[in-house]
C-alpha cells in the first residue's frame, strides 16, 4: 500500500522571488568581490588624482616663478628707465612749462624726452588726476587717478591691457608739484606671459587685477577668475573652463599673475589610470562571478539532486537513492539520506508485510465472527422454533433444515427413541442429495454411541465422492445426545465437508442447540400429554354437558307421560278409581315430580356451568313474592305440628330480579326448613338493610353443625336429618339457589344452632348492579 | 281471531306415541275433535298436503328426519302455512331454547314434561291468539 494518494497532494514549497541558493551564493560572492574591489580602485584613481594635481601644481608654480622674475625684471627696467627719464632735462623743462601754463612746450618736450626711451607714452598729471601735457596729445584733459604725491613710484594695470607708471616728480620752486605717467611699451611682457613652455596645449599665463588682466594671448581669456586672488587648485575660470592654476600676487605691477592648464588635460594621464584601474575591476568582477557561479554549482547541485530524491521519497518512490559520492558534508548527507532511504523502505515493507499479516488475521477473525454471528442467528431461530412450534415433527423438519443450512453442514438429523433404553428412530432429516438417512437405514454407529453413553461423540471418515472423477473426502461427523436430566431422548446428528471440520466454537454452538431442542422435544411431549389430557378433559365436559342436556330430554319425555297419565287417571277422566289405586297412583305421581324436580335441577346446573344461565329480571315487590310462595309452601308442612310464619314489614322497596328463580330459592329453602323440622314455626322474614332487602328462612330444626355449613352449599353434598338419614334428592338446591342468589348481585348465608334451628338468609340489592342492568334491559 | 277448540283441526308431530295419545287426550279434553298425528320430520309438507285445513301444529324439536326448526322453515315457505300457529312442545325446555325457538319464528313454546292440568288451558289460549311462552 503505496502512498500514491499523498503524493498528488504533496508539493514542493516555491522558494519564491528571492532566488535559489545557487544565485544567492553568486550575489554573496559578487558583492563580497567587487565592494572592495571598487574601494581600492576609486582610493587608487583619487590618490592619481591627487598626485598629479600636487605635480601639475608643482610645475605651474615653477613657472610661475620663473615668469614672475621676468616680469619683475622687465618692470624694473622700465622703472629705471622712467626715473631716468624724470632725471632729464626734457621733463623738467616740460614741467616748467607747464608751470607756466604752456602746455604745448611741455608737451614738445614731453615728445622729445620719450623719443630716447621705449616708452610709448608720457604724460604730467596734475595731482588731481587731471592730464596736463602729454606726448600723445589725446589723452591731455583727461582723468586719472594718481597716488599721491610724495608716494613712491607705482606701477599699475590698466583697462585695455595696458601698465601705467606713475613716478612722482618734485615740485620745482612753488610750482605744482606734477606726477609723470607712463605707458611702456608691453611687447616684451607679453611675449613674456606668450611663452607657454611646459604647459601644453591648454596652459594660460596671464596677469589680472581685481578688474583688468592682462591675457597671455587672446581677449577672451582675459576675463578674470571667480575672485581678485583665488586660491591655487581645481577651479572654474572665467570662461567656463575647469583648469588647474596657480596665482602669485605682483605687488609691484600691483596684479597678480594666474598659471592655469585645462583639468582636461592636466589630468589625461589620470584618465588612463582610471580606465585601465575600471577594467582591471571588471575584468576581476566577471572572473570572480564565473568562478562563484561554479562554486554555487558546485554547492547547490548536489542539493537540487538529493531534494528531488526528497521530493521523489515524499511522493512514494522509496527506492530513490542519491548518486554522490564527494567527501565533504552533501556527501556526508546523501550518505546519511541514502541510509535514511533504506531504513524508510525497509520500514515500509516491514510495514506492509506487518499489514498483510494483520488483514489476513483480521479476515480471518471477521469470517469467524461472521461464523459466530450466523450460528447465533441460527440458534436463536432454532430457538424461536423450538417455542412457536409445538408439533415434534414439523418442529423437527423446521430444525433440521434450520442447522442444516445456516450452519452450512452437508447433512443434519435427528433421532429420538420412545423412553431410555427404547432403540432410536429417525425423526428428521435434512442435506445433501446423496444423503445416507433413509428411515430403513440402520441407526448409525456413532449415533448409537452418543445415544448410550449420553455423551457427544465424533468421527471423521474418508468419504468417496460419487460425482465426477473418482475422488474422496474427508467427512466428519458429530453426535449430540439430546438430554433432559439425566435422560437421553434422543441424538443430533451432523455431518459436514468443510475442511475445517467442527472446531470448538462449532461444537459449542450445536451443543446449545442440541440442549435447546432436547427441552423442546420434552416441552412438546409434556404439551401433547397435556393437550390429551385437556382434550380429555373438554370431551368429558362435553360429554357430560351433552349427556345432562340429553338425560333431561330423554327422561322428560318419559316423564311426561309418567305424570300425564297418573294426573289423567287421578283426575279419574277415564272412570273413578279405587281409593287404594288412588293412593299408589298418587305416589308413582309424587314421585314423578320429584324426579321431575331433580331433572330440572341437573339441567339448571349444567346451564349455569355452560355459562347459559340467563335471568329474565323483573321488577318485583318481595313481599307479594313471599306470599305466593308461601301458599305453596303450607303443602310442604301438611301433617307436622309446624307454623308457618311471616314477617314482611309494608313499604319494601322493590328489586330487580328474576321471580321464578327468586321464587325458587324461596321454596327450596322453605322445603329445606320443612325436611328438616318436625315442629316448631317456620318464619320468613324480609327487610331492607343498607341498600338491600334481606330475605331469611328461620326454622326451630336439628341444626346444621359447624363442619357442615359450607359444605352443604356445595353440589351434591347434603345435610343429616335427625338419626342420620340423609333426606331425599340430589343434593342440589342450595348449591344452586346460592349460584341464582349470586346471580342477582347478592349473597347467601346460614347461621345455626345445633337442636335450636338454623336461619337461612340472602340479600338482593335495591338497586341493580351494572350486570343486572344489561339483563334487565336485554 | 279466536279459534274455537271443537272446530279446530291440530296437527301434532311427535315422535314419542305416548306423548301423542297423551297430548291427544288432552286435546280431546280440550274438545280438539280433528287431531292429525305425524311421527317425524319425513316427507311433513307432503303430509300436510293431505289435510284441508289446519289451525295449529304442536310440534317436537327433537325429531328424526327433521328437527323442529327445519320443519317450522319449511311450513314457513308454504303460502298456506306462513300465518297458521307453529307451537314448539319440548322437553329440552331451558330459557335458551326458548329463546332460540322464539327468534326462529314460533309463536309459541310449551315445556314437557306437560303439566296435564295446566296443558288444556295452555293449548285454549294459543287458539285465542294469546302468546304461551312456558318452559
Amino acid at each position: 500500500m503505496r502512498p500514491a494518494e499523498a503524493a498528488t497532494s504533496f508539493q514542493i514549497p516555491d522558494v519564491g522571488g528571492r532566488g535559489g541558493l545557487g544565485r544567492t551564493l553568486l550575489t554573496a560572492f559578487l558583492v563580497l568581490a567587487i565592494l572592495p574591489l571598487s574601494a581600492i580602485s576609486w582610493y587608487a584613481t583619487t590618490r592619481s588624482r591627487q598626485n598629479i594635481q600636487q605635480e601639475v601644481l608643482g610645475r605651474l608654480s615653477s613657472i610661475a616663478a620663473l615668469k614672475e622674475t621676468q616680469i619683475l625684471d622687465w618692470a624694473e627696467a622700465q622703472q629705471a628707465q622712467v626715473a631716468a627719464l624724470a632725471d632729464g632735462a626734457e621733463i623738467s623743462a616740460a614741467i616748467f612749462e607747464a608751470d607756466h601754463g604752456n602746455r604745448e612746450a611741455a608737451t614738445n618736450h614731453l615728445a622729445v624726452a620719450i623719443g630716447a626711451s621705449s616708452l610709448l607714452t608720457i604724460a604730467l598729471v596734475a595731482q588731481d588726476g587731471a592730464v596736463v601735457a602729454a606726448s600723445d596729445p589725446a589723452l591731455i584733459g583727461q582723468g586719472l587717478s594718481p597716488p599721491q604725491p610724495g608716494a613712491p613710484p607705482r606701477m599699475a594695470l590698466t583697462e585695455g591691457g595696458t601698465v601705467t607708471l606713475f613716478y612722482p616728480l618734485p615740485a620745482q620752486g612753488d610750482g605744482e608739484p606734477y606726477i609723470l605717467a607712463a605707458w611702456p611699451a608691453t611687447d616684451t611682457l607679453r611675449e613674456i606671459l606668450a611663452e607657454k613652455v611646459g604647459l601644453g596645449e591648454t596652459g594660460e599665463i596671464y596677469l589680472t587685477t581685481v578688474s583688468t588682466a592682462i591675457p597671455s594671448d587672446h581677449a577672451s581669456s582675459v576675463a578674470l577668475a571667480a575672485a581678485a586672488s583665488p586660491p591655487d587648485g581645481l577651479y572654474e575660470n572665467a570662461s567656463g573652463v575647469p583648469v588647474i592654476g596657480v596665482h602669485r600676487r605682483l605687488p609691484a605691477l600691483n596684479a597678480t599673475l594666474v598659471v592655469e592648464q585645462a583639468q582636461e588635460e592636466a589630468f589625461a594621464g589620470n584618465d588612463a589610470v582610471v580606465t585601465a584601474v575600471i577594467v582591471a575591476t571588471l575584468a576581476v568582477a566577471l572572473g570572480a562571478a564565473i568562478s562563484a557561479a561554479l562554486v554555487a554549482r558546485r554547492i547547490t547541485h548536489p542539493i537540487v539532486r538529493l531534494t528531488g530524491s526528497v521530493v521523489r521519497i515524499a511522493s512514494g518512490d522509496l527506492s530513490q537513492r542519491v548518486q554522490i559520492t564527494s567527501r565533504d558534508e552533501i556527501g556526508i548527507l546523501a550518505y546519511v539520506f541514502n541510509h535514511m532511504a533504506a531504513e524508510l523502505e525497509a520500514l515500509y515493507n516491514d510495514l506492509e508485510e506487518k499489514v498483510a499479516q494483520r488483514t489476513q488475521l483480521l479476515q480471518q477473525a471477521n469470517y469467524q465472527i461472521q461464523r459466530r454471528a450466523i450460528q447465533m442467528q441460527a440458534t436463536i431461530e432454532v430457538g424461536q422454533a423450538m417455542t412457536s412450534i409445538l408439533e415434534p415433527d414439523s418442529l423437527l423438519k423446521q430444525v433440521v433444515r434450520l442447522i442444516q443450512d445456516r450452519f452450512v453442514y452437508s447433512q443434519v438429523a435427528i433421532y429420538t427413541s420412545d423412553g431410555p433404553g427404547q432403540p432410536l428412530a429417525l425423526r428428521a432429516a435434512a442435506g445433501d442429495a446423496n444423503t445416507s438417512y433413509a428411515s430403513d437405514q440402520p441407526v448409525p454407529r456413532l449415533v448409537q454411541r452418543a445415544y448410550n453413553e449420553g455423551a457427544p461423540a465424533t468421527e471423521s471418515h474418508l468419504q468417496p465422492i460419487t460425482v465426477g472423477p473418482p475422488a474422496r473426502y474427508v467427512r466428519f461427523e458429530v453426535a449430540l445426545p439430546l438430554r433432559v436430566g439425566e435422560r437421553t431422548i434422543g441424538v443430533l446428528d451432523v455431518q459436514s465437508t468443510e475442511p475445517e471440520g467442527f472446531d470448538a466454537d462449532d461444537l459449542s454452538a450445536l451443543q446449545s442447540v442440541a440442549y435447546q431442542l432436547a427441552i423442546a422435544l420434552e416441552n412438546a411431549r409434556a404439551y401433547a400429554v397435556e393437550r390429551e389430557a385437556a382434550e380429555r378433559l373438554r370431551q368429558t365436559e362435553q360429554f357430560k354437558r351433552n349427556f345432562l342436556a340429553n338425560m333431561s330430554h330423554e327422561l322428560r319425555t318419559p316423564l311426561t307421560n309418567i305424570l300425564g297419565f297418573s294426573r289423567l287417571m287421578l283426575k279419574e277422566s277415564n272412570g273413578p278409581l279405587p281409593p287404594r289405586q288412588r293412593e299408589d297412583l298418587q305416589i308413582i305421581y309424587h314421585n314423578g315430580e320429584h324426579l321431575l324436580g331433580l331433572i330440572n335441577d341437573l339441567l339448571d346446573i349444567s346451564q349455569i356451568e355452560a355459562g347459559l344461565m340467563e335471568l329474565n329480571a323483573k321488577e318485583i315487590q318481595v313481599g307479594e313474592l313471599i306470599h305466593s310462595v308461601m301458599a305453596t309452601a303450607s303443602a310442604l308442612v301438611r301433617g307436622k305440628d309446624i307454623t308457618l310464619r311471616e314477617e314482611v314489614p309494608a313499604g319494601l322497596p322493590t328489586v330487580q330480579a328474576d321471580p321464578a328463580r327468586i321464587r325458587q330459592v324461596l321454596l327450596r329453602l322453605l322445603a329445606n326448613a320443612a325436611k328438616f323440622t318436625e315442629q316448631g314455626t317456620i318464619t320468613v322474614r324480609a327487610r331492607a338493610n343498607n341498600g338491600q332487602i334481606e330475605i331469611s328462612v328461620s326454622d326451630s330444626g336439628v341444626g346444621v353443625p359447624p363442619e357442615d355449613r359450607e359444605r352443604i352449599f356445595r353440589e351434591f353434598e347434603q345435610g343429616t336429618l335427625e338419626g342420620g338419614r340423609r333426606p331425599n334428592g340430589a343434593g342440589l338446591g342450595l348449591a344452586l339457589s346460592k349460584e341464582f342468589v349470586e346471580m342477582h348481585g347478592g349473597r347467601m348465608w346460614v347461621e345455626s344452632e345445633i337442636g335450636k334451628g338454623s336461619t337461612f338468609g340472602f340479600t338482593l340489592p335495591v338497586r341493580p348492579t351494572p350486570q343486572q342492568a344489561t339483563l334487565a334491559n336485554g | 281471531m279466536a279459534i274455537d277448540p271443537e272446530d279446530a283441526t291440530v296437527l301434532v308431530i311427535e315422535d314419542n306415541p305416548s306423548n301423542f295419545i297423551l297430548i291427544a287426550r288432552l286435546l280431546a279434553y280440550l274438545g280438539v275433535k280433528q287431531c292429525e298425528w305425524k311421527a317425524s320430520g319425513w316427507q311433513v309438507r307432503e303430509f300436510t298436503d293431505t289435510l284441508p285445513h289446519v289451525d295449529l301444529i304442536l310440534t317436537d324439536i327433537f325429531l328424526p328426519e327433521r328437527d323442529g326448526y327445519q320443519v317450522l322453515d319449511l311450513l314457513r315457505a308454504e303460502p298456506r302455512f306462513k300465518d297458521t300457529l307453529i307451537v314448539a312442545v319440548t322437553a329440552d325446555a331451558t330459557q335458551t331454547n326458548m329463546e332460540r325457538a322464539r327468534r326462529a319464528g314460533f309463536d309459541g313454546f310449551i315445556g314437557k314434561p306437560l303439566d296435564p292440568d295446566r296443558f288444556p288451558e295452555q293449548v285454549r289460549r294459543i287458539l285465542r291468539g294469546e302468546a304461551v311462552w312456558e318452559p
